[in-house]
């Protein structure tokens, strides 16, 4: 039997930032996938970042993990949304080359220490007195370990749909994984069912590109990881175009052959991201849908048309696209189709990603009732550092969620649970002005360094980062304008507004109509780089309401941290009610923050368990 | 202290009375109380039947305590929304203490002050402005105060602030919406909309904080001094308002050197009435300290009445008077003596007075009125509007207004940041509502109870 530290059961987003994570922390990894070649896959869009998720990203990458790096190996186009907005809801987004980042993806793996990449794929998890001992492959072959790490995506009995026809299958072209369902159920765990979909690849020559209205990206183009330089490649455009009422109409045609509609698909799908049959229904008013068609790779002829993911029947398919301007005459590549997998209600994980029913078993990802490349990377990180820690006995990592997304993520997921599958927003993030893309790598730097999956020379270079900004702000705040001739004359070449007192220059630039410009007022800039002039300029504007927003933070701390017992049995609190009793039991909160943000909970729930906690301690437990 | 264990305690004052009422409330109440207690016709530890009165007898382990009515609310029908029972005994200190002792022996503990109302808000029941409208309601020592403290137990703030959270709810949606999702198509609310409905929810606040003036003088009273020059009436004046011969009248100038201090109800106010000395304007010594005095209590006052005699004509004194009233936030000009020839030319257009005689008691109901509109906008004294009466509330709502005002203007700033302020506002209103509370806040509130309530 071939022995490891910890295994990663599947090599998507989640596994490769999961395998990755484990083994550069010194752990003798296997990452076991049922094909080599069909790791870091983009099943849907190819596209990372966004709202919320660049957020992830870039905490990813301050952790040490790979998916910011690979992205801008890979990208085709970078753009920042949300640009006329604050810094605080910037988001990057790029569009990757789907065939580059499985390249780039695999190098970075072939280069980590300690992995092994295995082919094959789990049937059971082995274990033994309530902790993991390794899995058993299809084969018979067994594997041991300290640590399982489950990232199997929309494999875990998965079902495709596209009209009436069902195929089995995790993704196109791929089997499910059809006995580690049972193997989980048999160890205690609960599962559920959710639902995705993607919509069809089209042929790039067959589209009339004149129609369709391009979408550049921004120049120069803002790269994902702190560590990249500079992007160099040239980028391709985006493009859209949109539906028309015949597109709807075509539609509805199909709705009796849709498994959406009569009752096949059992399994809940994303209310923001729906299927376009399920915008034409809930949204009748609206005529138009648009839709960006996306370049799926340098390197193939694929278009992702963005906003019409559907599992209508392939003749309904291609008729409603070919309702749509540009794509009169289009040519489909792989149709769309709804796929419906099994999850594991991430309540019964710990914060850590740890399962409470099994020791050594950690779940990242889609299993955990999750959606987006993103999301899945945070997690498989955070599993991948735990896992490690475990086997190595040291404590585990719990993100908080005032420090990072991705602790947000994984609180959100381990207290309330999801009913449908979960996607970061930046509306989750109560501290959402502290936690920003811009400064992921202020939160999480040290704890990528301490931890030691952040290399020294990434950790070096962020340090001296840090000492530039800390100077520029430094220095901004202890400069003064005086409305002399010379300084007006200044302001106004550089389309600043004048001052007619002698002022801060801090206080100048919170100025909405101030930003921080080379070559005017603000003294000689030209030991920093741009990101490190954007970065002083955003600590000086947004300093009251960080301000504002650390003293809550302190002041939600002081209950947010009050340990709670893990083995606590809740059952015979009096004055708690049934359902709290059983919630509380299920989740098992390991603080009284987490066990505040349970569904239901109510103030006087929690001073119940407030006095409980009292009365034992003052009984002596 | 265990949230469900039984409690009782005297619901009544202490003093004798015709009833006295006992409280019991708890998971075991109702076997407690039906232990004890045997019903005409019945035997003791005959189940009740809920939210039904019974009459019986109430016997002690030294035998029969009282003859009482006994009612048992069962969960959660009932005010703490636990196992209820009211017991009703005759009113004698003597009999009450035998009746709650019977029930502590038989297992019942002493209950805490406030922790029947703490039992209903951490049951859920009420919310903590509704606990504290209870507190105010039972303390209550006028019909305006009564009326203030029944709305805001009985939710009418707590609606109010509700439509705010919900206007507020809205706004952030559209804000939030437009940082999520950058790339969709559909339309947030515009900028203009958006700072329109957050303007207009900090308006909605300032009427509620404006409203706490007269709110606070409805909770605690307004003390009002009456000034004029010598032989005005204003110690008449006094007495007829209060309907007592509270301070000596005399034909004589004078005659009132110090201050009078008399409490009483007043349109449903109570209101801490002042007579002060005539303002002389060549005083003696005595007098001297007298108008000292008076011109004090003017200043210190929460509102003055400044009198003046109608029947002469205006004197150098009628003016030092209405200097003094015109300095006072709250005031009033009363002319008296209407049933004598009128001599006065009123001087001021700004300050329309008020005519009266109070000899024959003539233009006191106007009077009356515009004294209770200091408490309260004189329409609004019968209508719904709820009053701020609380000092935590109107400190509340200025922060919301306050978040408010500063959201809107950066709407266009950053919507992040209005997003940023109108979370803020939320949480105000969490405290509020006691969603979001500290041990602290909540034993502050519960403090101000007395047992048994």
């Amino acid at each position: 039997m071939k022995r490891f530290d910890v295994i990663v059961a599947g090599g998507g987003h989640a596994g490769c930032e999961a395998a990755h994570a484990a083994a550069r922390l010194g752990c003798a990894t296997a990452l076991v996938v049922t094909d080599k070649s069909s790791i870091a896959r983009m099943s849907c869009n190819p596209a990372i970042g966004g709202p919320g998720k660049s957020q992830i990203v870039r905490e990813i990458d301050a952790l040490g993990g790979l998916m910011a790096r690979v992205t801008d190996r890979a990208g085709l186009q970078f753009r920042t949304l949300n640009s006329a907005k604050g810094a605080a809801v910037r988001a990057c987004r790029a569009q990757a080359d789907t065939i580059e980042y499985e390249e780039a993806m695999r190098e970075e793996l072939a280069a980590t220490p300690n992995l092994s990449i295995i082919e094959g794929s789990v049937r059971n998890i082995l274990a033994e007195n309530g902790a993991v001992r390794g899995v058993a492959l299809i084969t018979g072959e067994e594997l041991s370990a300290k640590a399982v790490i489950l990232c199997t995506g929309t494999f875990l009995n998965g079902l495709l749909h596209t009209g009436l026809s069902q195929t089995p299958g995790g993704r196109i072209g791929e089997g499910p994984s059809a006995h580690l369902s049972d193997s989980l159920k048999n160890l205690g765990l609960h599962l559920g069912r959710l639902k995705t979909g993607t919509p069809a690849r089209l042929h790039k020559d067959s589209i009339n590109w004149d129609v369709p209205q391009p979408q550049p990206g921004d120049i120069p183009p803002p790269p994902m990881s702190f560590f990249t330089k500079k992007i160099e490649r040239e980028q391709l455009p985006c493009h859209l175009t949109r539906t028309t009422a015949r597109t709807h109409e075509i539609i509805r045609t199909g709705f009796d052959r849709s498994p959406l509609f009569t009752g096949v698909i059992q399994g809940v799908g994303p209310r923001y991201c729906p299927s376009i049959e399920d915008k034409v229904v809930r949204f009748p008013e609206r005529l138009s849908h648009h839709i960006f068609l996306e370049p799926v790779s340098r390197h193939n002829s694929e278009i992702y048309p963005n906003g019409i993911s559907t599992s209508l029947p392939e003749d309904i398919q291609d008729a409603f696209l070919r309702s749509i301007p540009g794509l009169e005459e289009v040519k489909v590549i792989r149709y769309g189709y709804a796929v419906e997998y099994d999850f594991v209600p991430p309540t019964q994980m710990y914060p850590t990603l740890e399962s409470k029913m099994l020791g050594g078993l950690y779940c990242a990802g889609q299993i955990n009732g999750t959606s987006g490349y993103e999301e899945a990377a945070g997690q498989g990180i955070l599993a991948g550092i735990n896992a490690a820690r475990k086997v190595r006995g040291e404590e585990p990592v719990i993100l908080p969620r005032a420090q990072s997304y991705i602790g947000v993520m994984v609180d959100d997921l381990t207290t309330l649970g999801t009913e449908e599958p979960y996607r970061m927003f930046t509306s989750r993030a109560e501290h959402r002005l502290v936690m920003r893309q811009d400064n992921a790598d202020q939160r999480l730097c040290d704890l990528g360094r301490r931890i030691g999956l952040l290399g020294e020379e990434h950790y070096q270079e962020y340090l001296e980062r840090q000492g530039r900004i800390q100077s520029l702000v430094k220095r901004l705040k202890g400069a003064f304008l005086n409305p002399t001739p010379e300084t007006l004359t200044l302001l106004q070449i550089s389309g600043l507004p004048p001052v007619d007192m002698s002022i801060g220059i801090a206080q100048y630039m919170k100025r909405p109509d101030v930003a921080l410009k080379r070559d005017s007022v603000f003294g000689d800039l030209a030991a920093f780089d741009d990101t490190d002039i954007e970065r002083a300029e955003t600590e000086i504007k947004y300093e009251g309401y960080i301000a504002r927003q650390n003293r809550w933070i302190e002041q939600l701390g002081k209950i947010e941290n009050i340990p709670l017992e893990e083995k606590m049995d809740y059952g015979g609190i009096s004055g708690l009610s049934v359902e709290l009793q059983q919630k509380l039991n299920k989740v098992r909160p390991l603080t009284f923050g987490q066990a505040s943000r349970i569904a239901g909970m109510t103030p006087a729930a929690l001073s119940i368990l407030m006095i409980h906690l009292k009365t034992r301690g003052r009984n002596g437990g | 202290m265990i949230l469900d264990d039984t409690i009782a305690a005297i619901a009544t004052p202490v003093g004798e009375g015709g009833l006295g009422v006992i409280r019991v409330s708890g998971f075991d109440a109702h076997r407690i109380a039906a232990q004890l207690f045997c019903r005409k016709g019945g035997k003791p530890g005959d189940p009740l039947e809920s939210h039904r009165l019974y009459f019986g007898t109430l016997c002690g382990s030294a035998g029969p305590v009282d003859e009482v009515c006994v009612v048992y609310m069962q969960s959660p029908r009932s005010y703490t929304r636990q196992d209820m029972v009211e017991i009703s005994c005759h009113g004698s200190p003597a009999v009450l203490r035998r009746a709650v002792n019977a029930l502590l022996n038989a297992g019942a503990r002493m209950a805490e002050p406030g922790e029947f109302t703490k039992r209903a808000f951490l049951s859920g029941r009420i919310d903590l402005s509704q606990a504290e409208g209870v507190i105010d309601l039972i303390k209550a020592r006028s019909e305006g105060a009564a009326r203030a403290a029944f709305g805001l137990m009985e939710g009418g703030l707590s609606r109010r602030i509700e439509a705010v959270r919900q206007k507020l709810v809205w706004t952030l949606s559209h804000l939030e919406a437009s940082i999520d999702f950058p790339d969709e198509e559909f339309v947030t609310a515009a900028d203009g909309e958006l700072r329109r409905t957050l303007t207009e929810a900090a308006r909605r606040l300032d009427v509620l904080i404006k409203s706490y003036d007269g709110g606070k003088f409805l909770k605690h009273g307004l003390s009002l001094a009456i000034i004029g020059k010598p032989n005005a009436g204003k110690s008449s004046l006094l007495n007829a308002l209060l309907e007592e011969e509270r301070a000596i009248v005399s034909g004589i100038p004078g005659t009132t050197r110090d201050l009078i201090r008399a409490e009483g109800e007043l349109s449903g106010l109570k209101v801490e009435l002042i007579d002060t000395a005539g303002l002389n304007p060549s005083p003696d010594e005595v007098e001297a300290e007298g108008i000292r005095r008076a011109l004090k209590a003017a200043e210190t006052a929460d509102a003055v009445i400044g009198l003046f005699d109608g029947s002469r004509p205006w004197e150098k004194s009628d003016t030092t008077v209405l200097e003094t009233l015109k300095k006072a936030r709250l005031h009033l000009a009363v002319i008296n003596k209407a049933d004598m020839p009128q001599r006065i030319a009123w001087p001021d257009a700004a300050i329309s007075p008020v005519h009266i005689s109070v000899k024959e008691m003539r233009g006191l109901d106007p009077l009356l009125k515009k004294i209770a509109a200091f408490a309260h906008d004189a329409e609004n004294l019968n209508s719904e509007e709820p009053v701020v009466t609380r000092l935590r509330h109107r400190e509340i709502f200025c922060r919301i207004a306050e978040d408010l005002r500063r959201a809107a203007a950066e709407v266009e700033l950053g919507r992040e940041l209005a997003a940023a302020s109108v979370w803020d506002a939320l949480e105000e209103i969490k405290r509020f509502t006691g969603e979001s509370y500290t041990e602290e806040v909540l034993s502050a509130i519960f403090d101000e109870f007395c047992v048994g309530k």
